[in-house]
């Protein structure tokens, strides 16, 4: 009885460890340098890369049978991808790469999702329908999905943009964000510059504007939502031609502009020293205090 | 936390362009007449941009030339199903690296910055600056969407639905922010809208191109 518990174990680790049916499990692993160039190309599956603190990349991972993994480089640099059998197949592949967290790394996928932890260097990534998730501010970071959701912790520099897929910001000193038809939260209190805009996505700002800051939310058609603290500190531009404005800084009504400009709302918060300027077409704006309820 | 001398160095670009506020402008002022470094920063910066202003308006790449090359990678690169990159002679390769480098720069310099920089006030030449710049814009999107076509086909059903539903709702942004413009006049804020919505479909027909 314990000889057949026994086989039954093991029977069921072996089978753990391998792939699923039909896919080969696959580990490469090279030495590099701490910020050495790293490009993968996953085009239908996902693809995780960690940082760590070592000096070498470590890629594992489960591809569909028949697919190719090519994987090579040094300490110049490391190119790695999976190349399908049918351009057609739909069996996803899985990669996970273990980088130095100093890297620039690259990533390219088309209908894969995309995360990304701990990579300080520099960090590029592009897939058409797939979900971006990066955490770990990368000191410079450009992200793109033409569909899929982009979650970014952002660092020194960032660059977001989708078309439709919804964007979630946090943090980031110099920061650009654009979307189509997407949403945009962005949530941040130490940036120095950030523009963020869409054509007809719902743009909505949570933070701090620091002493110096510029902030700019442009939408043609959707609703711009800032919620700032009660001492806001800035001076505030809004534009709108369509659009209505609701403001919780004052009493400032909105004065139309001559020769059909449109209606603009201009007021100084506390000493100034920010710049906070919206423009809409016919979006909605609503400037609120932090942790007022939101009503659309 | 910036000191006077970051946070007026981030305003200079505007200040220069006349695009501060009288406050912000007397501010950025009044630093300049006491800080000698950023007073040379604001003139080197002026100069920079005097001469930019003395460069060609645009790098216009023959048309003729644009089209032949797309051609002839045509030629060179009979559809074959699943397969994406094509190889083509270096020379040919080069000569397109040339234009596409051509009118990225020229786009770059002449539309991408300007809606950032866009004063709040229309000023004497904002009218033909608007029609030199929807110009631009125009050409841009031409060239793209007859690029677009091509790879139309090779797009998988799910992305051109998507690329279409996005450009269906910029081109009724453009629409609807050049009629405005058509009954206000010059206007720099609805220029500044209209050429979002414009970088955002040369955006997203140069995204699809690449797919």
């Amino acid at each position: 009885m314990l000889r057949i518990a026994l086989i039954t174990v093991s029977c069921l680790l072996v089978g753990h460890a391998l792939p699923a049916a039909g896919q080969q499990r696959v580990e490469r692993r090279l030495a590099v340098g701490e910020r050495t160039p790293i490009r993968v190309h996953n085009l239908t599956g996902s693809t995780t890369v960690r940082g760590w603190a070592h000096d070498s990349v470590v890629l594992t991972g489960a591809l569909p049978a028949g697919a190719t993994l090519y994987f090579g480089g040094g300490a110049a640099g490391v190119k790695g991808g999976v190349e399908l059998a049918d351009p057609a197949d739909t069996v996803p592949a899985h990669l996970e790469l273990r980088v130095p967290r100093g890297a620039r790394v690259w990533i390219k996928s088309a209908s894969g999702d995309i995360t990304v932890e701990g990579v300080a260097g520099g960090l590029d990534v592009y897939t058409v329908s797939g979900r971006v998730s990066v955490r770990g501010a990368a000191a410079e970071l450009t992200a793109e999905s033409m569909d899929g959701a982009v979650t970014v912790e952002a660092g020194r520099w960032a660059r977001v943009k989708t078309a439709s897929g919804a964007i979630a910001v946090t943090g980031g000193e110099d920061v650009g964000v654009a979307t189509v038809t997407g949403t945009v939260t962005y949530a941040a209190d130490a940036f120095r510059r950030a523009r963020v805009e869409s054509v007809s996505g719902d743009l909505t700002f949570r933070g701090a504007l620091p002493r110096g800051s510029r902030l700019e939310l442009e939408s043609h058609g959707g609703q711009v939502t800032v919620e700032v603290p009660a001492a806001l500190s800035a001076e505030v531009a809004i534009t709108t031609f369509q659009g209505e404005v609701r403001n919780a800084f004052g009493s400032q009504a909105l004065r139309s502009l001559p020769d059909q400009r449109g209606r603009a709302l201009e007021f100084t918060a506390g000493a100034g020293g920010a710049d906070l300027i919206v423009r809409t077409f016919k979006g909605d704006v609503r400037i609120l205090r932090a942790g007022a309820k939101a009503s659309r | 936390m910036m000191n006077d001398c970051e946070r007026i160095g981030l305003r200079l670009d505007d200040y220069l362009g006349g695009m501060l506020s009288a406050g912000a402008r007397a501010e950025v002022e009044r630093h300049l007449e006491t800080c000698s470094a950023c007073a040379r920063d604001a003139e080197t910066l002026r100069r920079l941009l005097a001469d930019a202003r003395a460069l060609p308006r645009s790098i216009a790449p023959p048309r003729d030339l644009w089209y032949a090359i797309d051609a002839r990678l045509g030629e060179q690169a009979p559809a074959r199903p699943g397969v994406r990159f094509i190889r083509v002679r270096p020379r040919l390769l080069a000569a397109a690296a040339v234009v596409l480098v051509a009118v990225t720069a020229a786009l770059t310099m002449q539309l991408a910055r300007r809606p950032i920089q866009a004063p709040l006030a229309a000023g004497p030449a904002a009218a033909p600056r608007y029609a030199a710049v929807a110009a631009d814009y125009a050409a841009a999107v031409r060239e793209l969407e007859a690029r677009f076509v091509h790879s139309y086909d090779r797009l998988p059903p799910e992305t051109r639905a998507v690329v279409s539903r996005n450009l269906a709702v910029i081109d009724t942004a453009i629409a609807e922010a050049r009629a405005a413009l058509a009954a206000a006049g010059p206007n720099p804020d609805l220029e500044t809208l209209l050429w979002t919505s414009y970088r955002a479909k040369l955006d997203l027909l140069g995204r699809a191109t690449k797919l």
